[in-house]
């Protein structure tokens, strides 16, 4: 488990750090203070920089220019996306030298990731051409090395994500839920991963909490791909003898049952969720919490999630145990901007703040 | 989200406070403007050294203020707030100055710390009232303050420490209107003068702690 991680020139922090990171991460924040690059940022050394990790993470934030290929009748044979890694960096902008680091403390080793621009070493023609490598250094247990080129565009073409594809069995599973819902037929992916096995039990418990007289799921078919409908899922309820489909019930079900998989999905590694409190009413946030902390513990489960609402940093108060507060426990973080760590709030702070009306966020 | 904070033993004192404070700056209009003054249930709430660190972190923070009463001892009183602030402020002096105390804590925090009625003798918010009765009315003062002495004789179970609770609250039942709570008597200039030099003191050191 991430005890401490450090990050510099990454994104929006020329340097930064957070210590005692618990089990259960909570971190609150301004807009544009940066949380969900924190979030990145652990899955990105948890997954020792996994090219198609990065790619995804880029790839939703428009990071990435398209490079047509043209033949020699200038008509566009394919285009191919190019990530603009420059938006990695401090300052949106590289040079030779420009580099990077992301590293933490695990709870038996350290390890970090050093990525930086370097000189291709080749003599160029032309002066004013640069031609740049993407130098990826990890080390902890093993220690790796990886360069890539980049483009005349100074960006990573995504041949080379496809090309690298790195043996993960050494890397920790990670599961980054965005606020936006699951795909359909991601949803229906994850879900066969578990039908049939104890964890599937996991996943109707979660939805349980929302409504309790669900008694089993199932997907069904995918014809209509609508990309934002809530299909693919057929819930058998209680008091109905009809399967009813997802889609009829509410929003909540939904988010729920995507947070429920992505959480099976990510056992013995981390969890990673943008503003968790998206589409949950505040009634079930608590229960909400409560899944997840049973399951965190149960799967060995690192959980980091991002929010700016009230209700849901004081349902949050409701699971931590002042009593016996853990090691590996709850805690809150909030990110200012300008400040290079982050305000710690331990599992009884938690709880003394939502009692005493005390301002975390 | 608030920038200041006032930790004060109870809701009298809350109000009290916010009451004398209001003719010398005090934004006070309805009860939200004063949401952060915050009251304990009592002495032993509010000195908890967890609280304090909490509240020390709160998002925004820029003032954080304490008043407590001295009760009948004063020194173990100060003794007492200073080892509960001590884990979050190391440096805090090891005297209690006698215009109260204003120090910068971590976090570029003004921290402030006043223990009625004023930083030195045995009392209570009430002893600190009884300083800033107005002079025409002295006369009527004294006479409550024997006519407790006269009930204890006759049977009155006051004890010892809270005789100047005795003494405010028999010569409130004889203004008028008789038997005001001494948050709204503090608005009658009649029965407590704000603008009294006894008061001087401790004015001072809230306008200086929160900026007025």
């Amino acid at each position: 488990m991430l005890k401490s991680l450090k990050i510099e020139n990454f994104r929006c922090f020329p340097s930064f750090e957070m210590q005692n990171l618990g089990r259960l991460n909570l971190i609150v924040g301004t807009n544009n203070s940066g949380k969900t690059s924190i979030l990145e940022a652990v899955q990105l050394i948890a997954s020792k920089f996994n090219l198609e990790l990065l790619r995804d993470v880029m790839i939703n934030r428009g990071e990435y220019l398209l490079n047509d290929e043209r033949s020699s009748g200038s008509v566009v044979q394919r285009s191919s996306r190019e990530l603009d890694i420059r938006h990695l960096f401090y300052g949106h902008a590289i040079d030779v030298g420009s580099r990077f680091s992301i590293s933490g403390d695990n709870s038996d080793r350290k390890e970090a990731i050093f990525v930086s621009v370097e000189n291709t070493g080749q003599l160029s023609l032309f002066e004013e051409i640069r031609e740049f490598i993407l130098s990826i250094k990890y080390s902890g247990q093993e220690n790796e090395n990886v360069k890539l080129p980049l483009s005349p565009d100074e960006s990573l073409s995504i041949d080379y994500v496809r090309r690298i594809r790195r043996d993960n069995n050494s890397s920790l599973k990670s599961q980054f839920v965005t606020s936006s819902s699951m795909k359909p037929e991601e949803m229906v992916n994850l879900f066969n991963k578990f039908v049939l096995t104890a964890e599937e039990d996991f996943v109707i418990e979660a939805l349980k909490t929302i409504d309790p007289k669900i008694e089993r799921i199932a997907p069904g078919d995918i014809k209509y791909r609508e990309p934002s409908s809530r299909i693919g899922f057929r819930v058998k309820l209680l008091d109905n003898d009809k399967p009813v489909p997802i889609g009829s019930m509410g929003d909540g079900i939904w988010r729920m049952l995507g947070l429920a998989l992505a959480i099976v999905n990510a056992k013995n590694g981390v969890l990673l969720i943008d503003e968790i409190d998206t589409g949950l009413h505040f009634t079930v946030m608590s229960d909400m919490w409560r899944m997840l902390w049973k399951t965190a513990k149960r799967l060995n489960v690192q959980i980091f999630a991002t929010t700016h609402s009230s209700d849901c940093w004081t349902s949050l108060a409701s699971i931590a145990n002042t009593e016996n507060p853990s090691e590996d426990g709850i805690t809150i973080h909030r990110i200012e901007k300008g400040k290079t760590n982050s305000i710690v709030f331990t599992e009884r702070q938690i709880a003394i703040a939502a009692e005493n009306d005390i301002e975390v966020r | 989200m608030t920038d200041k904070v006032l930790l004060v033993e109870g809701k009298d004192d809350k109000f009290v406070i916010a009451e004398l404070m209001k003719s010398h700056g005090l934004n006070f209009f309805t009860a939200k403007d004063i949401e952060w003054i915050k009251p304990s249930n009592g002495y032993e709430n509010l000195a908890k050294e967890e609280v304090i660190a909490t509240e020390l972190l709160a998002s925004g923070l820029t003032t954080l203020g304490i008043i407590i009463d001295a009760d009948e001892h004063p020194n173990n009183r100060w003794t007492s707030i200073r080892n509960t602030c001590l884990k979050s402020i190391p440096d805090l002096p090891k005297d209690l100055p006698e215009n109260g105390l204003i120090w910068d804590a971590p976090n570029d925090i003004k921290f402030g710390i006043w223990i009625m009625p004023d930083n030195k003798m045995r009392g209570m918010l009430e002893t600190f009232l009884a300083d800033i009765i107005p002079d025409e009315n002295q006369v009527l003062w004294e006479f409550a303050k024997e006519s407790v002495q006269e009930a204890k004789i006759r049977g009155s179970k006051v004890t010892p420490n809270h005789i100047d609770k005795a003494n405010i609250y028999t010569w409130l039942a004889w203004q008028e209107p008789s038997g005001l709570q001494i948050s709204t008597a503090v608005k009658k200039r009649t029965i407590f003068d704000r603008t009294h030099p006894n008061a001087q003191k401790f004015v001072t050191w809230f306008k200086a702690l929160y900026d007025l």
